[in-house]
């Protein structure tokens, strides 16, 4: 738990002079995730159809 | 569906891994100091962009074999490989802008990876169409197989195109200090166990789809 909070403190903080770009960071893993559950409902659209 | 259980053993492997490989990304790897949290994109972002290679690589030998037996179970591992491959090409594409903007204040830079990169994905884009428009028969088959041979010459360019043009914005070696690296593994694995699962749910889906549209013209 230790570990976790620190982590996230690390995440939240950054160093002295690091910019915070978490920002981008979640679009960007918010956008790997929009790829992969659009791709996904296009392949479940597909297997209900030979179902 | 006949890979029922390696399905499933997949997708599970491949639900754990990723669930690990967030953690490691989110909690357990370090802050890069030059560009911030943004950095951890690269944690999904160069696996994607080596799980694109080895599809593409596959639906190559597919088309290939296919071409040469006229098997049709070739043309569907051909096709199933190519569809996973766009789709990780893709992942690259869209991550990759959004580091690029935060990191160096531009979201594109007509440059040789990117460029290559980009030619990349509308030639394979170029290939579902051909297959979209298609009546689906072996003449077309044939044709995708031959765009599938020729399209994949780009990606050498593509993996070379740092050593050989120069880049402004990608470096041609990147040092990673160890709890890096082994989040860099863990995404490494992650991202093929999850294209391995598309792979095999996508081919079965292709297959039965064939049995079924077999079944149909005897019926």
């Amino acid at each position: 738990m230790g570990v976790i909070v620190q982590k996230v403190l690390l995440l939240s903080l950054g160093a002295a002079g690091t910019p915070d770009t978490r920002g981008s960071l979640y679009l960007g893993y918010g956008a790997v995730a929009a790829v992969l559950i659009l791709y996904g409902a296009y392949l479940f659209a597909r297997w209900r159809r030979i179902r | 569906m006949p890979h029922r259980r390696w399905s499933i053993l997949l997708w599970s492997l491949a639900l754990a891994a990723n669930s690990a490989a967030l953690y490691m990304v989110f909690l357990y790897a370090p802050v890069e100091v030059q560009m911030g949290a943004v950095q951890k994109i690269f944690y999904y972002h160069v696996p994607s962009a080596i799980a694109c290679y080895v599809l593409l690589f596959l639906a190559f030998l597919f088309s290939a074999l296919y071409l040469w037996r006229e098997e049709p179970l070739y043309d569907h591992l051909a096709h199933s490989a190519a569809e996973v491959g766009w789709v990780f090409i893709t992942l690259v594409l869209v991550t990759g802008p959004i580091w690029g903007h935060s990191a160096w204040g531009k979201w594109w830079v007509w440059e040789p990876r990117l460029t290559s990169f980009l030619i990349l994905w509308l030639t394979y884009s170029a290939y579902f169409l051909l297959r979209l428009f298609s009546r689906g028969d072996a003449r077309a088959a044939k044709i995708a197989a031959v765009v599938a041979i020729v399209a994949f010459f780009d990606v050498p360019i593509v993996h070379k195109a740092i050593s050989w043009w120069g880049s402004i914005v990608h470096p041609r070696k990147v040092v990673l200090e160890p709890a890096m690296r082994w989040t860099f593994f863990a995404g490494l694995a992650s991202v093929f166990l999850l294209a391995a699962a598309l792979f095999l749910t996508r081919f079965d889906i292709q297959r039965a789809e064939a049995l079924r549209a077999e079944k149909e013209e005897w019926a």
